[in-house]
């Protein structure tokens, strides 16, 4: 059964881990955090049930690089938690 | 900003180029307009709206104006607010009378957005998609029939390598007309942004049958693994940056040495030709001197524009940004002040321009206000010249003390942020996104065009200074002309205001000549370099070229009381000088401009300079206080 992280503070830094699968994937469950977030998430192509590829992270707890619809996004933890996420 | 003069009836047609970051719209607005605007492999390159008539040989009468990109027509940050206002309420000619929704081909999915906010406009608009070359080259086929029919307009394929489908767009551009009253896009919904997304999908699935997912990232996907790596990225990263800083200095040498020869060669000839004529040495030890101290630092110049021109065509700035964001947090930036603080490095106009595509109001703040500190390319003749006093012998050492240099602008402007940092108070509106691009080869006549123009506005600017003050210091130091030629510079027009000024060097251990020269560093910086030629009179009597002569003349020099004025402490302290100091008007001006506010303007002015100075008066008095001479 797919699991939704619950995010909370004490959860920070750990966006998505708990979901990957062997390919790294998950899939959008729904959006939260500040609206502004959220709408620009979606203008940049993001939106409930795409599937994204968690590509890997840049150093010092850097970016995300997420993957999906031909392009790869580099993206912080912050905005990052915005985008609730299940396995697939 | 203005392409050229562009007469601006009512009656032609005004067409914007709206697309999201990255789409090519500037590569179309070059091959429409005949332009040479910087296309950059980097999403939000294009800070300004530019506006040109459609290239003469072309035909049609229409105005074209390229805009930043967008990813929404809810604009986030400022250089979106930009082109909103480009196409709404442009401050040229009010309201365009259509778009180019200029669409990437392999990101139909995502660019498709604006095309269906275009919709809700009223503008008429036409869909251009660029990129045609990397479709062809998977073998996918574009079926545009099903764009046309769900937009209700039409749709162009544009190759923007090399220029196919530009009459397209052109006859497609002039048949646009506005039936309906222009209206502002909609705020989406959480349900109707989702409605609309799904049918993005479907539109894209549709219109491109045979296209595997993650048919164009392959390459890039690779190299990225390497480049993006917590270990080896960074190590490359460093290593990266210090071969960019250090060949501006080697690589430059034999053209330095060409130039410089060449400038030698002609000052002698024209003192042996005229021998005791005034005019004739005023020719050589003003004029000449002057313009060869500058510009023989021009390879140098250009090979730091080609530096960053390989970067930024590449597609890795994005990278970098995405690797550096976690550091430059920590200090109140963000990866997205990382291109605008490269850009300071070649010129701090630019790069205050480019923190427009910060979303944060507070980071891009801190940025402008940094941004001075980058060691922009008219210090570079600055720091040559000292280098070249402290290793004269070594091409290796001075490269990597020039690297030092670069590096200490950047540990400078971190501390200076990292204090902002704790002085300005936080906002929540900062974020960071960054697409990040395909990798491109870089198109090398494009990169050299792009130097060339910036070479050539480089000497343009600093040229009427140096004009300017090789003519003002060769008078004054001149005349009156006094009997014994030991005491004409003492008995000058300069000699004597010198020593007004010169209590106010001292403590930096240098002299009054020397206090001339950081003056006139004021109306360009590298006037720096040819005020020191004239007022130490590096002309070449002998063999030397000029730039060996005034090197030599520099270890000579020596200060009213008999000690020698180029030590190490007294150029370590210039070099800090010329490192803090804000002497650039125009930056001035443009920080005014861009931050809205004439008192943070004028504060940064003073605060940069007095720090300039007290940190190189503590450093030269520090230093000798230790026995450094
Ligand atoms: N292969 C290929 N590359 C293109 C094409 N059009 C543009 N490019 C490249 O794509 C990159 C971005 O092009 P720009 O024209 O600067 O894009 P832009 O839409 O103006 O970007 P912003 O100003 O950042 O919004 C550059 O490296 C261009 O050389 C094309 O049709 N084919
Ligand atoms: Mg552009």
């Amino acid at each position: 059964m797919a699991r939704v992280i619950v995010i909370c503070m004490s959860n920070l830094n750990q966006w998505a881990e708990h979901t990957l699968n062997k390919t790294k994937e998950c899939v959008i469950d729904s959006f939260a955090g500040p609206l502004h977030l959220q709408e620009r998430l979606r203008e940049m192509g993001l939106s409930t049930g795409l599937v994204i590829k968690i590509k890997g992270r840049a150093p010092w707890k850097g970016p995300w690089l997420i993957e999906y619809s031909e392009t790869v996004l580099a993206i912080r933890e912050q905005e990052a938690q915005c985008l609730i996420v299940k396995s697939l | 900003m203005l392409d050229r003069e562009v007469p601006v009836t009512k009656k032609i047609k005004k067409v914007a180029l709206v697309g999201s970051p990255n789409s090519g719209k500037t590569t179309l607005y070059n091959w429409l307009t005949n332009s040479n605007f910087k296309t950059v492999n980097y999403p939000g390159a294009t800070v300004e709206f530019a506006y040109g008539n459609v290239n003469p040989a072309l035909g049609s009468d229409l105005i074209f104006i390229d805009t930043p990109g967008v990813y929404s027509f809810q604009p986030k940050s400022r250089d979106e607010e930009v082109a909103m206002d480009a196409i709404y309420n442009n401050s040229v000619f009010g309201e365009v009378d259509g778009l180019i929704i200029v669409v990437d081909g392999t990101q139909l999915e995502r660019h498709l957005l604006l095309a269906q906010q275009a919709l809700e406009t009223g503008f008429p608009f036409l869909l251009v998609l660029t990129m045609r070359d990397i479709l062809q080259k998977a073998n996918i086929e574009l079926h545009k029939e099903i764009l046309e029919k769900e937009f209700g307009a039409r749709v162009v394929f544009f190759d923007g390598m090399l220029g196919q489908g530009l009459q397209d767009v052109i006859l497609e551009s002039a048949n646009l007309k506005k039936t309906l009253s222009i209206e502002k896009a909609s705020k989406w919904n959480d349900q109707k942004s989702e409605q609309l997304s799904a049918r993005r999908q479907v539109l894209a699935t549709r219109s491109l049958p045979n296209c595997e997912k993650k048919t164009f990232r392959h390459q890039t996907d690779q190299v990225d693994s390497l480049l993006l790596h917590p270990v080896f990225g960074l190590i490359f990263f460093f290593a990266l940056m210090t071969v960019l800083f250090s060949s501006i200095y080697w690589a430059a040498a034999p053209f330095m040495d060409w130039i410089d020869q060449g400038f030698s060669w002609t000052a002698q000839t024209v003192l042996e030709k005229f021998p005791d004529q005034l005019w004739a040495e005023f020719f050589a030890n003003g004029i000449l001197t002057s313009f060869s101290a500058v510009l023989v630092f021009v390879p140098q110049i250009f090979i730091l524009f080609f530096g960053v021109g390989l970067l930024e065509s590449s597609g890795y700035l994005a990278r970098a940004a995405t690797l550096i964001d976690r550091p430059l947090a920590k200090i109140g930036l963000s990866g997205r002040s990382f291109v605008p603080l490269l850009s300071g490095f070649a010129c701090a106009i630019p790069a205050l321009m480019a923190t427009r595509n910060l979303s944060s109001k507070r980071d891009r703040l801190i940025t402008q206000l940094v941004i001075p500190l980058m060691a922009c390319s008219a210090r570079l003749p600055v720091y040559a010249l000292l280098i070249g006093f402290l290793f004269p012998e070594s091409p290796l050492f001075a490269g990597l003390a020039l690297a030092t240099l670069y590096l200490g602008a950047l540990v400078i402007g971190a501390v200076a942020s990292a204090i902002l940092n704790r002085m300005i108070a936080k906002d929540q509106s900062g974020y960071f996104m960054m697409e990040l691009p395909l990798y491109r080869l870089p198109k090398m006549s494009v990169i050299l065009t792009q130097c060339f123009q910036r070479t050539k506005a480089y000497v343009k600017r600093a040229g009427p200074a140096i004009f300017i003050f090789a003519v003002v210091i060769w008078f004054a130091t001149n005349f009156p002309k006094s009997e014994i030629h030991e005491q004409q510079l003492q008995q000058s027009y300069a000699g004597r205001a010198g020593q007004v000024i010169e209590p106010l060097f001292k403590p930096m251990g240098v002299d009054w000549r020397v206090g001339v020269g950081l003056i006139s560093a004021f109306a360009a910086r590298e006037v720096f370099v040819s005020s020191l030629a004239v007022v130490f009179q590096a002309a070449n009597d002998d063999e030397a070229t000029q730039q060996e002569a005034l090197i030599s003349q520099m270890h000579q020099a020596r200060n009213s009381d008999g000690e020698l004025i180029f030590t190490i402490s007294s150029v370590i302290g210039l070099s800090i000088f010329f490192m803090i100091a804000l002497q650039c008007m125009t930056t001035v001006a443009m920080m005014q401009r861009e931050s809205n506010s004439w008192k943070l303007a004028i504060v940064q002015l003073i605060v940069f300079n007095g720090v300039a100075y007290a940190l190189a008066v503590a450093v030269v008095q520090g230093l000798r206080s230790f026995g450094v001479a």
